[in-house]
């Protein structure tokens, strides 16, 4: 023992400086530190919870949001095809009134032409049954009964088909022919 | 020039040797290793005779106390420096003794931490260059040394061999001078045994064996006293089971008288394994180091990097041996128990 070094004071020296250490590590090591580690332990454990719920809360929020984007997409497509079904609408019905406008005035020009083609061959009528009458009054060299032989004319006339009643194009053709 | 701190620190310390060597003016040459199982006595204070091991125990409760309240002074929830590293050492060390114990840890906690932090730090503190190398030298009648001409000489077949130390004055039995320990004496031809004793100032604590005798008993009593708080009256039985003798089962009954004395002797055996097992590896070390240096001067450096690995170890083993052991003495046995030892 005396060889070894091992004496009481010596060994009571070393006990102390060991002791010392252990309490003092006690004291303002492990306690301490064991509490910190438990409480960050907590700490982390509720930081990752509270991630995962706001995970989560995005989640679902996320849905809502492309939800509400749909539908509002698909309001703004009813939109713009309602929209494009009254310009189409409008447009049909504008066309239409125009075509209607076209064909009204395109009947009352034809009315008028008629009238005055009517006018025309009745002007014509009246023009030819009075050279007719002259020619015969000069071919005979005599009066004539005025108004018989104007009747006579208008009968042949009227006979041969070519009055005031007959087609224009009918009349045009014959009077062409 | 990248690093100022680290040249104003080299400066400081060529500064601070030069003003030690004007003040002290101190021998750079050897005197003998000084190879001594027991500590040397530095000096006494009343009736208390302080070794270089005591010394270096006191700055290493120092600096474990400073750590332990410098890193614990201001807790942050964020760890930040001395904190970190002190939560990082203490989380290591629940994750080796949560491994070893299981959840039993909290109780193995506080003492086994407390060795494997005092083991480390001291081990670590007595590889200090300088620690072991630096103190004063003893000339005495038990180491062969007198004083003739104002010099310490050996006394070698006869003759008074001056060391050429410097002597700074006078003493009746102690001459003592500041010295350096760097020159083999060996190589002048004297025996070592015949020369005057280096004393250092700082020794590892460990290679005194007054340190892992006191940890060891302090591991081992812990253990029976965990036993006991665990099982009661009945964790003797381990050592003491008579109860099968009595019964009248003779041949099974002294079976199990042999095995308590077989377990009493292993209990015995630990602390002399605890205490020879950290108090040889540390003594080997400082020992391997100062051989090393006298045979060629670069040598230690590889032994130095073994030196701080077995300090490592050393501590490690300590601390997890004894969680181990209160493990096994905190476990139910039906009357057998296997123990590893080393």
């Amino acid at each position: 023992m005396e060889k070894l070094g091992i004496n009481l004071p010596w060994f009571l020296a070393q006990l102390a400086g060991f002791l010392i250490v252990l309490f003092i590590l006690r004291q303002f090591a492990y306690r301490p530190i064991l509490n910190m580690l438990e409480t960050r332990k907590k700490k982390i454990q509720e930081a990752l919870e509270n991630a995962d719920r706001v995970r989560a809360e995005a989640a679902t929020q996320q849905q809502e949001f492309e939800r509400k984007l749909d539908e509002a997409r698909r309001e703004a497509q009813a939109v713009a095809a309602s929209a494009q079904q009254a310009a189409e609408k409008e447009r049909q019905r504008i066309i239409a009134e125009a075509q209607e406008d076209a064909e009204k005035i395109r009947v009352a020009a034809r009315g008028e032409l008629d009238y005055e083609r009517k006018q025309m061959v009745s002007e014509l009528r009246q023009q030819v049954i009075d050279l007719s009458l002259l020619g015969a009054q000069r071919v005979i060299g005599g009066n004539l009964d005025e108004r018989k032989s104007r009747q006579l004319v208008e009968n042949f006339l009227n006979e041969a088909d070519f009055g005031g009643t007959t087609e224009p194009g009918s009349v045009a053709n014959r009077a062409g022919a | 020039m990248r690093n100022p701190k680290l040249w104003i620190a080299i400066i400081a310390l060529v500064v601070v040797g030069a003003a030690i060597k004007l003040l002290f003016n101190f021998s750079v040459d050897a005197v003998r290793a000084s190879v001594a199982i027991a500590p040397e006595i530095l000096f006494n204070v009343a009736g208390f005779d302080v070794t270089p091991t005591i010394i270096t125990l006191v700055i290493v409760v120092v600096i474990i106390i400073l750590l332990a309240v410098l890193s614990t002074r201001n807790m942050q929830v964020v760890p930040s420096g001395l904190q970190n590293v002190m939560e990082t050492a203490i989380e290591q060390m629940i994750n080796l003794f949560e491994g070893i114990a299981g959840p039993k840890w909290r109780d193995f906690f506080t003492i086994a931490a407390s060795i494997f932090i005092l083991v480390i730090v001291s081990n670590f503190v007595g590889l200090i260059p300088g620690a072991g190398s630096i103190g004063v030298i003893k000339v005495g009648e038990e180491t062969h040394t007198r004083v003739e001409n104002g010099q310490i000489c050996f006394e070698h077949d006869g003759k008074c061999d001056p060391s050429g130390i410097f002597v700074l004055g006078d003493a009746p039995e102690f001459i003592e001078t500041t010295s350096l320990f760097v020159k083999n004496e060996i190589a002048r031809g004297a025996h070592p045994e015949e020369h005057a004793a280096l004393v250092p100032f700082l020794r590892a604590p460990s290679s005194d064996i007054n340190l892992p005798l006191a940890l060891a008993l302090v591991s081992v009593i812990m253990t029976q006293v965990y036993g006991m708080r665990a099982q009661g009256l009945k964790y003797w039985t381990r050592f003491f089971s008579f109860g099968r003798l009595l019964k009248g089962d003779i041949a099974f009954g002294l079976i199990d008288v042999f095995v308590g004395i077989v377990e009493l002797i292993s209990e015995l055996g630990k602390i002399i394994a605890f205490t020879f097992r950290l108090f040889g590896n540390i003594f080997a070390g400082e020992v391997i180091l100062l051989i090393m240096a006298f045979l060629f001067f670069i040598l230690p450096i590889p032994f130095y990097g073994l030196e701080f690995f077995v300090a490592f170890i050393q501590a490690f083993v300590f601390a997890v041996l004894t969680v181990a052991f209160m493990r096994l003495a905190t476990a139910e046995h039906g009357g057998e128990s296997h123990e590893a030892h080393h």
